[in-house]
């Protein structure tokens, strides 16, 4: 383990003074609570914060200038949704394995190589990072989803996969749109 | 283009757990196709939007301390929309508020759901243009200060750390419709 936090919330010494932090609310997936922090005019505020594991999400196109998406029925919004390759980091894994992992499991396919693209928190209060990975020289093989989870692989011309995406009725995935736009303003698609 | 479900994942129980101001916390206990049960967990708050104002050649942000993730962030102005309020209206009030600028023009770019793992939390991008400063009426919550970026040195800015998606998200969205 390094001596430097991982992430900028364990940094034990925050600009904003943290006077109570209180762990209210504890999931298999995920703990939630509230830090109460001392403001610069020297109010104390309660700021909630939800805290799953951090994720991995693939950018990863076929040999065949396709993009490979995943489909899945998102019970949380009670829909089916399109998305990238991508999940949770297990404890102690690094982000690059994860990335080779979740693309295994979810679609079948192997990646000879794996590049860092970027990370970045989804909001200003939900304590995880992502981290997009771009994966080449995949080699088909069969998924190896989670017990109960159910994932159709496709895939997409990778000039069409933003409007394919942005074609879903309703809401975006935008867990994979910006991963997908970044790829391409790298040049990598 | 409608997709149907394959299996109605059929809910059997669905419980709150944490009630905050800010969202509302619990889960789905749902039968899935093979016929297991599993509680989706979810975090529920009203939509957001984020506004890619643009002023000339310059990008509006706003730099303020993320209390919940311990940093120090420039970003896209954002907030959450009100009752009754559309993407685009929401997007101009929080423009007036946060920064102090009136916009002629304000279109809907993209509607997102912000994470389909954990959040039952929408997200819309508008883009704003024909800035006219106004008088700012900050909420007193928030400890912000309004900044411009060279249009030219936005997407770079926005991926420094501590990068959040919804500025990057923005941007490339607006660069990808000619808009940046």
């Amino acid at each position: 383990m390094s001596e430097e936090p991982r992430d900028p919330w364990d940094r034990p010494d925050p600009e904003w003074p943290v006077r109570e932090s209180v762990v209210v609310w504890e999931t298999p997936f995920f703990e939630a609570g509230y830090d109460r922090v001392e403001r610069p005019d020297g109010a104390l505020a309660d700021y909630y914060w939800l805290e799953p594991s951090d994720a991995v999400i693939v950018v990863a196109p076929t040999e065949d200038d396709e993009l490979v998406f995943v489909e899945q029925y998102r019970p949380r919004f009670r829909l089916r949704s399109l998305g990238l390759p991508a999940g949770g980091i297990d404890d102690g894994e690094e982000p690059i394995a994860a990335a080779r992992r979740e693309l295994r499991e979810e679609t079948g396919y192997r990646a000879e190589e794996l590049s860092y693209v970027d990370s970045y928190v989804p909001s200003g209060w939900t304590r995880y990072v992502r981290h997009v990975f771009f994966a080449t020289g995949l080699v088909a093989g069969e998924p190896d989803p989670d017990e109960g989870e159910v994932i159709e692989t496709l895939t997409v011309p990778v000039d069409e996969a933003v409007d394919v995406l942005r074609s879903r009725e309703g809401p975006v995935n935008g867990f994979a749109l910006t991963p997908i736009l970044l790829a391409r303003e790298d040049g990598l698609l | 283009m409608t997709r149907e479900p394959t299996h109605e994942w059929p809910i059997v129980d669905s419980e709150t757990e944490y009630e905050t101001g800010w969202y509302t916390g619990g889960y789905d206990r749902v039968r899935q196709p093979d016929g297991s049960e599993k509680a989706y967990y979810w975090a529920e708050l009203p939509d957001a939007v984020v506004v890619v104002a643009r002023s000339g050649d310059e990008l509006l942000l706003v730099d303020q301390y993320r209390p919940t993730i311990r940093e120090q962030c420039l970003e896209l102005p954002a907030g959450i929309v009100e009752d009754g309020e559309s993407y685009t209206e929401a997007g101009r009030r929080e423009l007036r508020e946060e920064t102090g600028f009136e916009a002629a023009g304000v279109s809907l770019l993209e509607e997102f759901w912000c994470s389909t793992g954990v959040l039952r939390h929408r997200r819309g991008i508008v883009f704003a243009e024909g800035l006219e400063p106004v008088e700012s009426d900050l909420d007193d919550n928030e400890f912000l200060t309004v900044t411009t970026v060279p249009i030219a040195d936005a997407l770079d800015v926005a991926r420094n750390e501590p990068a959040n998606d919804a500025t990057i998200e923005g941007i490339l969205l607006a660069r990808a419709e000619g808009l940046l």
